[in-house]
């Protein structure tokens, strides 16, 4: 009891003084009408005491789907409590609970708001609050988002007291890229071997066609060690013979997620077309049997290691989710270490997804892709396949599309031989403007390729 | 409602001054300056939205020490007065001083809702989300004006009752001061106790 009346009086001395002032004058000057003032001020007091408490706020979210492709919809209801206190409260729900801090522009570019508002205002008068809302959101980009946060902003009438409250009820959304699944096509690209359709191994037996004598890794036979050269190397090194190995093509697709790979609009840029053609194409190599997997360049921690079966397309999903922007992540030295060594392994094509809009933003894949590493005579670590998605038209397009709807462009502005000539050897380049050539068409284009490479 | 509530909290402060003048013996120039100042008070808080509860203290307190200067206990041991209001006038006076505490307790609400007004416009939120600002000011103004109603009522119910302990006034002084800490403990621990009963709802769930 001691303790609260402390607590009132420190909290509140000044406008306690207010009736006290007033019976005081009322007994000083022998005024009795002086008491409707007091009573008035201890009321008035009593109520900014009461408005200034804290608030007791409850609420639960729920959206009604939780994986959703891109231009899908989804909904998120908020039912909300509040117990206590005299003011207004500010809640925001997702997207609106995400607009500050380091996802806000994930969040802005990747969502919009179709129906109602993620952020409203809600009276908090002398009765308990129940108060329900419903907001409608468009996924524009595919990804994973975290979708539980709810924030509430409690401001008191008088302005004593803001209560600023963060709610995650630990939800994600998972925004899913829309593919198209080529039942048939073209080309034809069964392997040339006649291979197991679906194995889990990566590599099949050790065949007897001799290919080198390198140092030992860890992993290589015991049987295959080469005594008379390890007898023969300076340095000492185990030596074992290298031989070719049977079994299914590996393909794993190297994603440039540098800044070129971000020109055009925040949801049509050569990353973003990247990835259904990805999809659409490891769904394909899949069903025939050939071992996928994916990285990016430079390595930032998203990849899947080549295999196959269906369950491999998933993985493969699940990967592109989290592939973004270069400048948002690191890179991961110890990721690049391992790409490396699976090349090496595996012998895989390496399907290679990039723009070259600058000579510069090859750089990076340079290093990737060269065993030497030198800017000049690169030699790769495996074959490879790159396709270039130019990114000119899609900015023509939208710039056009208003005055022009039914303009159709015909690989327009693509100049990029010089650019091509200065690529490593070996590489075979396809160009694709995602405008004028759809998924389809480049996959008709790539598939005879891979065959061929792989 | 916002624009209600500050002029509410512009005009309320005037009315003691309003009493002085026409109900009593006071000196009119000395009213007038008073009453000028509450008005510039007032103004200066309206249209800075950052003192607009300045008017309504300064009225409640200045025209409370105008009455205890000229009547009661002080006049009597200092041998002057001020002035004196009639009995009609007491009961308006009384009644305005209250109003004074009314206007400034709606001038800080009227700047504190000016402020978050703003805040919310700077937000992009919509005009729907701004209006229930003014529900707070309407209810603001409700309550204050209820409050005031029952205590008028409770004077008129203890002026009625004439209850011998309220003539003595310092023991009166008492009595109000023990029922005043009797209401904070009160209203403290109701908003206490609705956070005790949601902490055992939370841990029952």
């Amino acid at each position: 009891m001691i303790n609260m009346v402390r607590e009132v009086v420190r909290s509140y001395s000044l406008l306690l003084a207010v009736p006290i002032f007033f019976i005081t004058v009322a007994a000083l000057s022998a005024e009795k009408i002086m008491v409707i003032p007091a009573i008035f001020s201890a009321f008035m007091v009593g109520f900014a005491v009461y408005a200034d408490s804290d608030v007791e706020i409850a609420s639960d979210f729920a959206l009604n789907k939780e994986r959703i492709s891109t231009d899908g919809l989804c909904s998120g209801v908020l039912s909300l409590k509040a117990k206590g206190g005299f003011g207004v409260i500010t809640v925001a729900v997702p997207p609106a609970s995400y607009v500050e801090g380091d996802k806000a522009l994930k969040y802005k570019e990747g969502l919009e708001l179709e129906k109602g508002k993620a952020s409203r205002v809600f009276f908090k008068g002398l009765n308990d609050l129940n108060a329900r809302f419903t907001v409608d959101v468009k996924a524009l980009k595919r990804g994973t988002y975290d979708f539980g946060l709810v924030t509430y902003t409690y401001h008191g009438l008088f302005g004593g007291r803001v209560i600023e409250r963060h709610d995650d009820k630990g939800i994600r959304l998972t925004v899913l890229p829309k593919y198209k699944v080529v039942q048939r096509g073209v080309w034809r690209i069964s392997p040339s071997s006649v291979t197991p359709r679906v194995t889990p191994n990566r590599l099949g037996p050790y065949s007897t066609d001799f290919v080198a004598v390198k140092e030992y890794a860890p992993g290589d036979p015991y049987r295959f060690i080469n005594w008379k050269a390890t007898a023969r190397s300076a340095s000492g090194q185990l030596m074992v013979n290298e031989f070719e190995r049977e079994g299914l093509r590996n393909v794993i697709f190297l994603v440039d997620v540098g800044r070129s790979m971000r020109l055009g609009f925040s949801q049509e840029n050569p990353l973003e077309l990247s990835i259904p053609l990805i999809l659409s194409l490891s769904k394909v190599l899949l069903r025939y049997g050939y071992n996928v997997g994916l990285w990016t360049s430079p390595p930032t921690g998203v990849s899947v290691m080549p295999s196959s079966g269906q369950s491999q397309f998933q993985k493969v999903l699940d990967a592109t989710l989290e592939v973004s922007y270069w400048g948002e992540r690191g890179i991961d030295l110890e990721d690049a270490k391992v790409l490396r060594r699976v090349i090496s392994e595996t012998r895989p094509l390496l399907v290679i997804l990039t723009n070259l809009a600058v000579l510069d933003d090859g750089r990076a894949l340079k290093a990737t892709i060269c065993a030497n590493r030198m800017e000049t005579h690169c030699r790769l670590l495996s074959r490879a396949l790159l396709i270039d998605v130019v990114h000119d038209s899609i900015i023509i397009k939208r710039e056009l599309a208003a005055e022009f709807p039914d303009l159709k462009l015909l690989n327009a502005g693509i100049t990029r031989k010089s650019t091509y000539e200065l690529l490593p050897q070996g590489i075979k380049v396809v160009t694709w403007d995602p405008v004028s050539e759809r998924v389809g068409g480049v996959m008709a284009r790539v598939m005879p390729l891979v065959r061929w490479y792989a | 409602m916002r624009l209600v509530s500050g002029f509410i909290a512009a005009v309320l402060p005037l009315g003691p001054f309003v009493v002085y003048l026409t109900d009593s013996s006071y000196s009119p120039a000395l009213v007038i300056f008073l009453m000028a100042v509450t008005g510039l008070l007032a103004a200066y808080g309206l249209a800075a939205s950052s003192r607009a509860g300045a008017a309504g203290l300064f009225s409640m307190i200045i025209s409370s020490l105008l009455l205890m200067f000229g009547t009661g206990y002080i006049p009597y041991l200092a041998g002057f007065s001020l002035g004196s209001v009639s009995a009609t006038g007491l009961v308006w006076l009384g009644i305005s001083i209250a109003g004074s505490v009314y206007a400034y307790f709606l001038g800080n609400a009227y700047h504190s809702v000016t402020r978050l007004s703003r805040t919310l416009k700077r937000m992009n939120y919509e005009e729907h989300d701004i209006a229930e600002l003014g529900k707070l000011n309407s209810s603001m103004i409700a309550v204050g004006a209820g409050l005031l109603a029952i205590s008028v009522l409770a004077y008129e119910v203890i002026a009625y009752v004439r209850l011998t302990l309220l003539k003595n006034s310092l023991l009166a002084l008492v009595v109000f001061l023990g029922g005043y800490a009797f209401i904070m403990i009160a209203v403290r621990r109701r908003a206490q106790g609705a956070r005790q009963l949601d902490a055992v709802r939370v841990n029952e769930r």
